[in-house]
């Protein structure tokens, strides 16, 4: 896959504020794309940015080898499917569906097929001479998106399509929604504070804090490798310890923290304030045999069984918490107060400079 | 329940008595216009059309009839786009003063009519405008403009602009995006407003009192006039015209935007 879209030092300011400050992001041909954070993060911001609905304060964008930055967001061929669906209220779904084809002046006589065909690929055929009022939620959602992709957009933007959607149809959406868009090939930008979403729907995900992307990869690696703390809290459940450097041998850090000495494989210096982090399915219970693995001994606080797997929430000293996510077999008479010996690999612990102390 | 019975059929009797008591002026109006009689007769005698027929031959009807449809048509043609593009500085714009601009422009309708009347017409002699027609005109787009804004304020303040940005989008430029989408999702406004202007301008008396010379009077000036000099059904007739097309412009608006939303505004 060649790359396509490329956001070359893009800032955006609104008055004082910073709300991007020299971002780039290179997305390939065909991929979806997810830019995930918090709120006022940015994102949508970045997106208003790409569609050509927002100036630039600087940097360039450049799709497929032509250069947007300066061009209107009628001339960019960006297809947006927007948060509150913006659907046309004075138009039915199918006036809607034909109303960027018109605007570009598609021939007459091509648009209804056009529309008919794109209504269809979202399963709304019966509905096209229906008022956009007469729809339900995921209805419109739908008609939002067979009107953004009737143009044959080179590139589509979705700014939290699914936010207003209850959590079933949701899901189902996510399916539809990116298997529709493998099929057609078209190349997808998806902005959303839901990490479960990203998950699923990307082929990489962006975490964006603070007008910067932290980390862009696969979701596999956000998960497993987050770049940076934020990415590790954002993205998943996580234990996070602060602790201070003790030691440093070659490759390894051992780090003083409430639990107990954690070792982790970095180059830090004696005495940096660091933040560990575990992911909770890689915690197993200790069996005696725990060689090149961290072991710590932690009263258990709370136990809660969610069918297929068991959580254990842990005192891990100084008010910290730690999380462990074991199979229900594992550990079938563990009550809270009890103590347990918890342990993960050494390669799975994750360890970031402590935030706020350089 | 019995309770409850009976303030319903309270409230169902005074809603009704206040109906009446607006209703009977106007049948009352429409009745006398049918008479044969020369005099106010309630009820006529005998019934006939010939004050309809005596109307029609007035001579000085016509000039004012059609100077107060001009009036009307022009200022509040006037009106709307000066009001639109006040709604939209009020609505979308970020300065301070907006609420006061607001309230000032709408103000005609909670002062009296002759203080305003008064005051433009010291204003216009003193910058010398002397005109009945223009003054008439100036003071009539400042009697139709607070319709024109509050319901042009109002339907935009409800205008989901994310609609000009899908409209974009999808290859509409911005002054196109305004003409494809605003216009006809705030059409119901727009034309709310330019029937409550129209009627006002109408039938405005105590600010057009001040700017009427002999040659220059609109309708309701020269029908006080008809009823100080010759009073006679004839009046009654041209009255029961203009209910005729007040009643035509309510029903055009309900057509096309809803009784329910004319009366939200």
């Amino acid at each position: 896959m060649d790359n396509y879209l490329h956001v070359i030092d893009v800032s955006k300011r609104f008055g004082e504020s910073t709300v991007l400050d020299n971002l780039s992001l290179v997305v390939r041909r065909g991929e979806f794309v997810s830019l995930l954070g918090p709120s006022g993060c940015g994102k949508t911001t970045l997106l208003r940015l790409i569609a050509g609905l927002l100036p630039t304060d600087g940097g360039r964008i450049v799709l497929d080898g032509k250069d947007l930055t300066r061009l209107p967001a009628h001339r960019r061929n960006v297809g947006v499917v927007f948060q509150n669906y913006a659907l046309f209220p004075h138009l039915t779904v199918a006036e809607n569906v034909a109303f960027g084809l018109r605007a570009r002046g598609v021939a007459k006589q091509e648009i209804p097929a056009i529309v008919e065909r794109c209504l269809a690929m979202v399963h709304l055929a019966d509905y096209a001479d229906r008022s956009i009022f007469a729809l339900s939620g995921g209805q419109q959602q739908r008609v939002a998106v067979a009107r953004a992709i009737a143009i044959r957009p080179d590139l589509l933007l979705l700014d939290e399509p699914f936010s207003a959607l209850d959590r079933k149809l949701r899901e189902a959406m996510q399916i539809e929604l990116r298997q529709l868009l493998r099929e057609l090939g078209i190349t997808a930008i998806f902005v959303t504070h839901d990490q479960e979403e990203a998950m699923i729907m990307s082929d990489r995900i962006a975490v964006m804090n603070a007008g910067v992307i932290e980390q862009f990869a696969d979701p596999r690696t956000v998960y497993e490798r987050p770049a940076t703390a934020f990415a590790l809290e954002f993205v998943g459940t996580s234990t996070r310890l602060p602790g201070r450097v003790s030691d440093w041998d070659g490759d390894t850090v051992l780090v003083d923290t409430a639990a107990g000495p954690i070792r982790a494989r970095a180059g830090y210096v004696s005495g940096a304030p660091v933040m560990i982090g575990i992911r909770p399915e890689k915690i197993m219970l200790a069996d005696g045999n725990e060689h090149g693995m961290n072991v710590v001994r932690l009263r258990v606080l709370d136990r809660v069984y969610v069918g297929s797997k068991l959580l254990l929430h842990f005192d891990a000293g100084s008010g910290g918490q730690a999380l462990a996510e074991l199979n229900p077999g594992d550990a079938p008479d563990v009550a809270p107060g009890d103590m347990m010996s918890i342990a993960w690999r050494v390669e799975d612990t994750l360890i970031y400079p402590a935030v706020g102390h350089g | 329940m019995i309770t409850e019975r009976l303030f319903n059929v309270l409230t169902a009797t005074v809603a009704a008595l206040v109906v009446v008591f607006l209703l009977t002026p106007i049948v009352v109006t429409i009745l006398v216009s049918f008479t044969s009689s020369t005099v106010f007769t309630l009820p006529p005698a005998e019934w006939s059309t010939r004050w309809y027929a005596r109307m029609t031959t007035r001579p000085e009807l016509w000039p004012s009839l059609m100077l107060s449809v001009e009036i009307a048509l022009i200022s509040t043609a006037i009106s709307l786009v000066l009001g639109t593009l006040c709604a939209i500085a009020v609505v979308r714009g970020r300065f301070p003063g907006r609420e006061a601009i607001q309230t000032f422009v709408v103000s005609p309708l909670m002062m009296p009519g002759l203080v305003i009347g008064v005051a433009m017409l010291q204003l216009f002699r003193e910058v010398g405008l002397r005109d009945a027609y223009a003054s008439l005109l100036v003071a009539h787009v400042v009697i139709t403009m607070p319709y024109v804004m509050r319901t042009v304020t109002a339907s935009l303040s409800l205008f989901d602009f994310s609609l000009i940005d899908a409209a974009r989008t999808l290859g509409c430029s911005y002054p196109k995006a305004l003409l494809k989408v605003m216009a006809p999702v705030l059409a119901p406004g727009f034309l709310t407003g330019a029937l409550f202007a129209f009627l006002a301008s109408m039938d405005n008396y105590p600010i057009s009192i001040f700017f009427t010379d002999a040659w220059t009077k609109t309708l309701p000036i020269q029908m006080l006039q008809f009823l100080e000099e010759q009073p006679d059904p004839s009046i009654a007739a041209m009255s029961s015209c203009l209910i005729l097309l007040t009643v035509a412009v309510l029903f055009v608006g309900d057509r096309l935007v809803g009784l329910r939303r004319l009366a939200d505004f």
